[in-house]
């Protein structure tokens, strides 16, 4: 039952208060907060506008620069750094300005895409083994720990030398070996919600498992995987310039970061340029990267601490 | 306490079993074998080749054959330290390489000290810089020595054992001249190999040190204790330390599979003769007995790190005791 307006509990009126419609507090979303919050850490500030320059460098500078990634000029290899050549060439004569955004392009693309990956893996897994409960939940978890223990990155390293390597096979590596860190994340986080009322109220409304499942709990969900997706990015990223340095990765004419370091890393003696300049952008991306994520933990889950 | 070893110990071998298991099936089930990249050979001397190597049997029995060549049978400590020690002393046969003259097991007792002491030095690093960087950061929160040591951390993060490695070699070896490039034959010739490789992980050490011991001061123990008049150094050392290292105990057993991950990498760039660069060529040149014996060791040494940590975590913490 609703007390009428301006009348207290015991009947008495209450003195009308100057109550201004503008200044009544809005209620503001999560995801309202969350930017509220970030946008007061300069450093994943930076980081978020630092990241949009380079990934819209790489995916739109390649069109502006007057070579391709793969036009050879065998006349002019490894050249230093020239008003022709802003970063040199390589050792085919290619210019090095161009291969390093193109493939800074194949990079945040390999990140980004195998995040997805290993998201879509991870969060149906996790979440399906939480609602699940019971003897199902038991046997997908211990079998996550068991993956755990596992040496991923050599049966990774297997896969790609032994398949003809493309760039799907890199995806579906990468994203197998992500997966397991989101699912236990998303399995501890819906386990929690589920103990909660409104999941309790919606059972007893009569909904079914999916509707549960994607309408309630994963939304719930979906701060604290946005921060692990985007910790999971660099970490991806990782494994494929690792992965391309052994020659294992992206392969040629298609450069990678990876390929490029590995490129420089073999010419150190003489060309250096080659190595520092591939080197630094690859670093401070992932810089960018992991300090954003931070970020973006502390904005969507300002429970869980720092370290 | 006995029952949970037992239990863990069993996990491990079970571990090892899926792993030995996956790989064999992985690399005989793939298309193409050791000898179809070579230049063409008549059929019936590739098919006697195959034959030799019994490349010809069903999968499955090959498996067999191989469990059977590749399980420990007796085992005598006397013969540990002769040219051979995997087949002297433990019976194992791992099997021919294609690619080499030797068998894997001689390949393996050559490689394997290196990439040993490489990886041995690479954790001592990680743990020496590691630890006291973390421990210095939580004593001195908030100030000069917390932030410096804690930005250097991130970077040491972000920066790839693929890209501290030639940047390192490029100062220290091509600029200033004080170490080789790469090869492994003075001393000398360890350090920065050992400095690429443990850097990570000592970045990755001190973050976890550092909220370890974090959260240990903030209890109240530490509260009653200064309260008490305990010297801050005994607080520190004999209170907080054992606490706030738990978690870096935990983090031992990944620290060691990236350790291992790390050594291909690095042992490419600086050419280290390593197990690393073994597996990972043995792997391109599809020398199947080669790749599942270096499989194999590392999926010994990955479950023995994780039961260790397992084990070394009960004693530490006594709390777990009561769990099975």
């Amino acid at each position: 039952m609703a007390f009428p307006k301006n009348l207290s509990p015991d009947g008495k009126r209450l003195p009308d208060l100057p109550i201004d419609p503008e200044q009544i507090e809005k209620g503001s979303s999560l995801w309202q907060d969350a930017w509220a919050r970030l946008r007061k850490n300069k450093l994943a500030l930076f980081s978020f506008w630092t990241l949009i320059v380079i990934a819209a460098l790489c995916f739109a500078g390649p069109v502006f620069t007057p070579y391709s990634y793969v036009e050879q000029d065998l006349e002019r290899t490894l050249q230093g750094p020239s008003w022709q050549h802003w970063f040199g060439t390589d050792d085919l004569g290619r210019d090095q300005l161009t291969r390093v955004l193109v493939g800074g392009r194949v990079s945040l693309t390999v990140g980004i895409i195998a995040t997805c990956v290993s998201l879509l893996i991870g969060v149906t897994y996790g979440a399906a083994a939480a609602y699940a409960g019971g003897k199902a939940e038991a046997v997908m978890m211990r079998s996550v720990d068991i993956l755990y223990a596992m040496p991923f990155t050599i049966f990774v390293i297997l896969l790609m030398t032994i398949f003809e390597r493309s760039l799907l096979l890199l995806f579906i590596a990468i994203g197998a070996v992500e997966w397991l860190t989101m699912a236990r994340i998303v399995h501890g986080q819906v386990k929690s919600l589920k103990e909660q009322e409104f999941i309790e109220a919606a059972v007893s409304l009569g909904y079914g498992t999916r509707r549960i499942l994607f309408r309630h709990l994963i939304p719930n969900v979906l701060g604290v995987v946005t921060v692990y997706a985007t910790l999971t990015v660099p970490s991806v990223m990782l494994l494929e310039s690792f992965l391309s340095f052994l020659g294992l990765g992206v392969q040629p004419p298609q450069p990678s970061w990876g390929s490029l370091i590995k490129l420089g890393a073999d010419n150190i003696q003489l060309y250096p340029h080659l190595l520092v300049i591939p080197a630094f952008f690859f670093s401070l991306t992932l810089f960018c990267l992991n300090f954003l994520g931070d970020g973006l933990r502390d904005a969507l889950d300002p429970k869980s601490s720092k370290d | 306490m006995f029952r949970f070893i037992f239990n863990r110990i069993l996990q491990s071998v079970v571990v090892i079993f899926i792993v030995v298991t996956i790989t064999f099936f992985m690399v005989r089930l793939a298309p193409g074998d050791p000898f179809s990249s070579e230049r063409r050979i008549p059929d019936y001397i590739q098919q006697r080749i195959l034959e030799h190597y019994g490349l010809d049997r069903p999968a499955v029995e090959q498996y067999w054959r191989y469990l059977q060549g590749a399980a420990p049978k007796r085992f005598r400590p006397d013969k540990l330290f002769t040219e051979d020690p995997l087949l002297n002393a433990f019976g194992i046969d791992l099997g021919p390489s294609y690619t080499s003259a030797r068998t894997v097991n001689q390949i393996i007792a050559e490689t394997f000290p290196v990439s040993f002491e490489l990886g041995a030095w690479a954790l001592l690093i990680a743990i020496l810089f590691g630890v006291s960087a973390g421990m210095t950061a939580s004593v001195f929160r908030n100030t000069a020595l917390d932030y410096v040591p804690m930005s250097v951390a991130m970077a040491g993060i972000c920066l790839p054992t693929f890209v501290m490695g030639p940047i390192l070699a490029l100062i220290f070896g091509v600029w200033l001249g004080w170490f080789n490039v790469s090869g492994w034959f003075v001393p000398a010739d360890r350090v920065l190999p050992a400095v690429t490789l443990g850097l990570v992980y000592a970045a990755v050490i001190a973050r976890i040190t550092r909220g370890g011991m974090l959260e240990i001061l903030s209890q109240d123990f530490i509260r009653t204790a200064q309260a008490k008049g305990v010297p801050y150094g005994k607080i520190i050392f004999k209170h907080t330390l054992r606490g706030g290292l738990l978690p870096v105990v935990t983090y031992m057993g990944p620290a060691l599979a990236g350790v291992i991950s790390g050594s291909f990498v690095v042992e490419t760039i600086f050419q280290i003769p390593g197990l690393g660069r073994q597996f990972v060529q043995s792997a391109f040149n599809r020398d199947y007995f080669l790749v599942l014996g270096t499989v194999s060791v590392y999926a010994v040494l990955i479950t023995l790190a994780n039961l260790t940590v397992d084990i070394v975590q009960v004693i530490l913490n006594p709390r777990l005791r009561f769990e099975d």
